[in-house]
């Protein structure tokens, strides 16, 4: 397989490879983008083919030796996969440590060694002051990763240490590709996750379980009735986020999902209030968003989404997810009210 | 894999290992023990990513050859309840069935090859010999004065420099504001290193492992050093590290040539000295001013406005040189007796109180702290 499961991002990998035949493969790189285009896939398959002890072509790892073996599996002695702790905000001064322990000692198994910074946006000023040296000036054979969402997100000292590579987000092809490798293979479906992924195949993929489907139908229905309860709204929503599971990441990317398909909706309704028709949406559904789009109004739906986009914020700094569903969901029902 | 082996012989071998598994990881395989089980061995392998064991069961009756995952505490606390002589592991996909005569223990498993393995002894033809005893004494007295803060600017100095030259090997450890050198015998085989190989610098916990695994004073440790790695093979195990990176400081330059005055220095009463006048410093100060004089020394400490201050004497009857005011942390020295403790007596060599001391025991050991100054 090696870089065929990469999908979207050939002339990244061409521009890579074209720097490995030169010689001139820089020691740090910030790969920038939205989530879910393949950053971090893109950089494990990187370090794969730099640490591939039988590589196919120069740059292009075999999938068949040890070496590939333990990369995939994250336990290569030369791979360093650094993230933030699961209960903290930033990057902490001794999750860098780490790092910084990893890139002063030898490469084992061979020259290489490749480190990936996979919280790129929450390294703080402390973390990354500890780090610079280290980020400006490794040792030979070293090879810096950081994932980010922008290069704006990015500390100025950073950003200037490292090679910028933008990540555009996925084309359609791309994502019903990565689709299709999931089992997801319904033409219908498909489309209609491209179109709420917004070029991110890894929203397409949380989009695609049917529980999610069945709290957009329940979303729709609230949006569509004369009078939204907001306490009986919020509970349901809660109760959704919550089933993702214990852990807080999961409940927070299933909270990010909700917006995103409440944020789809507002959208519709949107289209359907200029006069134009729903994209992808059945007659009861426009039906619905119609109603409510009529009672909103334009400037309404303009301060829901920009509701939403505010949720979405503080879903990555922490604040408690019944707290934001209450926020969205009254905003909904004064709307209407 | 399927192995009946003696069951005090496991749990040494576990519980040697062991001490190499990752402490706190996110990644669940590197939390065991990989056993391979081929011909008539067992080898079990722990890593931390920066240090691995490998531990070498022979005369085990192996079954079915293979390879496992054992989750080392569970694995351990059985084999300690037990009285068996013999137990039997039977290790599949899904885990590991520990076997006794009185009990079945089901552990979870893993999938071995996501277990980095640690390699083998590879000497190459060229490493030395060290006396496991020998060894003990070099590493006890070095590697306390690594730097143990691992601050960024400075990291070659948290590893011990490893050197091997003819017929001897050198152990030498800085923080920057000590450095403890020392040399034994060593039996070199396959030539020595060239100027232009990079230095070994052995992360201190590596050093560390290595000597809490000598057991017997008399056993040679077989020692490898290449660019990217070194590997120590004890009687029991194989200690494989990665070196840390960089350029050890160019400590021969700082040693003092000429020594204005040179003492001998009883070792067990001068700690005890040092000690005494330690308990007044305070954590702000850490300084004992040393006043040495003909026939005697005092040491001075003073701590802060509310921490009072302390004033103890030493009899030095042979020293007969000039008057020498200087000024240490005492810990520095602290550190370094506690290590020769068992020597009767160290040599000092001084020049004054702003240029570096040096204490030493015959030609083998040196010890240099810089003073405390201002």
């Amino acid at each position: 397989m090696a870089w065929e499961r990469i999908h979207g991002h050939d002339a990244i990998r061409r521009q890579f490879q074209a720097a490995f035949a030169r010689g001139r493969l820089g020691h740090a790189y910030l790969f920038t983008g939205p989530s879910g285009v393949g950053k971090r896939l893109f950089a494990l398959e990187l370090a794969k083919a730099l640490l591939c002890e039988s590589p196919l072509t120069p740059l292009t790892a075999c999938d068949h030796c040890s070496s590939c073996a333990l990369v995939t599996a994250e336990t290569h002695p030369d791979v360093h996969v650094s993230r933030k702790l699961e209960d903290k905000n930033e990057y902490t001064v001794d999750v860098i440590a780490e790092v910084c322990k990893f890139l002063q000692l030898t490469p084992t198994r061979g020259t290489r060694k490749i480190c990936l910074l996979e919280d790129g946006d929450d390294i703080n000023e402390q973390s990354a002051n500890k780090f610079l040296k280290n980020l400006e000036e490794p040792y030979p054979g070293t090879t810096i990763v950081i994932l980010s969402t922008s290069a704006d997100a990015q500390l100025p000292t950073i950003r200037s240490r490292c090679q910028i590579v933008p990540f555009s987000p996925l084309g359609a092809e791309a994502i019903t590709k990565i689709l299709a490798e999931n089992e997801i293979t319904d033409r219908a479906k498909a489309d209609r996750l491209v179109r709420l992924a917004g070029g991110s195949a890894g929203q397409a993929l949380a989009l695609s379980d049917d529980a999610v489907w069945d709290f957009r139908a329940t979303l729709l229905q609230a949006l569509g009735s004369p009078r939204i309860a907001s306490a009986p709204l919020v509970e349901k929503w809660s109760e959704f986020v919550e089933s993702a599971g214990k852990e807080s990441p999961a409940q927070r990317a299933r909270a990010s999902v909700v917006l995103r398909l409440l944020a789809d909706l507002l959208s519709q309704a949107m289209r359907l209030a200029h006069g134009g028709g729903g994209d992808g949406l059945e007659p009861m559904e426009a039906e619905k968003l119609q109603r409510f789009a009529d009672k909103v109004g334009v400037d309404g739906l303009v301060e829901l989404l920009e509701k939403c986009v505010e949720a979405d914020y503080w879903i990555d700094r922490r604040v408690q997810l019944p707290l934001l569903a209450e926020l969205v969901v009254e905003k909904i029902s004064r709307s209407v009210a | 894999m399927k192995v009946k082996c003696q069951r005090d012989w496991l749990l040494t071998a576990c519980q040697l290992v062991g001490v190499a598994v990752a402490a706190r990881t996110t990644k669940p395989v590197l939390s065991c023990i990989k056993a391979i089980a081929q011909d008539d061995a067992l080898f079990l392998m722990a890593t931390d990513l920066e240090i691995g064991v490998r531990y070498e069961l022979r005369g085990i009756e192996v079954k079915r050859a293979g390879a496992a995952l054992l989750q080392p505490n569970k694995l351990i606390s059985i084999l300690r309840e037990s009285s068996d002589a013999d137990i039997t592991l039977d290790s599949d996909e899904n885990g590991t069935l520990v076997r006794t005569s009185t009990g079945r223990f089901n552990l979870p498993g893993g999938d071995a090859n996501e277990f980095p393995d640690i390699p083998a002894f590879d000497d190459g033809g060229q490493y030395h010999e060290i006396n496991a005893g020998l060894l003990r004494s070099m590493i006890k007295r070095t590697a306390f004065a690594a730097d143990k803060t691992e601050a960024t600017a400075r990291w070659a100095v948290t590893g011990v420099l490893w050197e091997a030259e003819e017929k001897k090997a050198r152990l030498v450890a800085t923080d920057t504001r000590r450095l403890a050198l020392t040399e034994g015998v060593a039996d070199v085989h396959g030539g020595v290193k060239d100027a232009k190989t990079p230095s070994h610098l052995v992360p201190q916990k590596a050093v560390q492992l290595l000597e809490r695994s000598l057991a017997d004073d008399g056993e040679l440790i077989r020692i490898v050093l290449k660019p990217n790695e070194a590997m120590f093979q004890t009687g029991r195990a194989l200690i494989h590290t990665r070196l840390v990176e960089g350029r050890f400081p160019p400590y021969r330059d700082i040693i003092p040539k000429k020594p204005g005055v040179t003492l001998a220095i009883p070792t067990a009463e001068f700690l005890s000295r040092v000690r005494q006048a330690a308990i007044m410093t305070d954590d702000e100060s850490k300084r004992v001013e040393f006043k040495f004089e003909p026939g005697k020394l005092t040491l001075n400490a003073q701590g802060g406005a509310d921490h009072g201050s302390g004033e103890v004497t030493m009899d030095l009857p042979d020293y007969q040189g000039g008057e020498i005011d200087i000024a240490f942390n005492p810990q520095y020295l602290i550190d370094m007796l506690r290590a020769v403790e068992s020597e009767p007596t160290l040599t000092l060599e001084m020049t004054d109180g702003q240029k570096p001391a040096v204490f030493r025991l015959g030609a083998d050991y040196l010890y240099l702290v810089m003073p405390l100054t201002g």
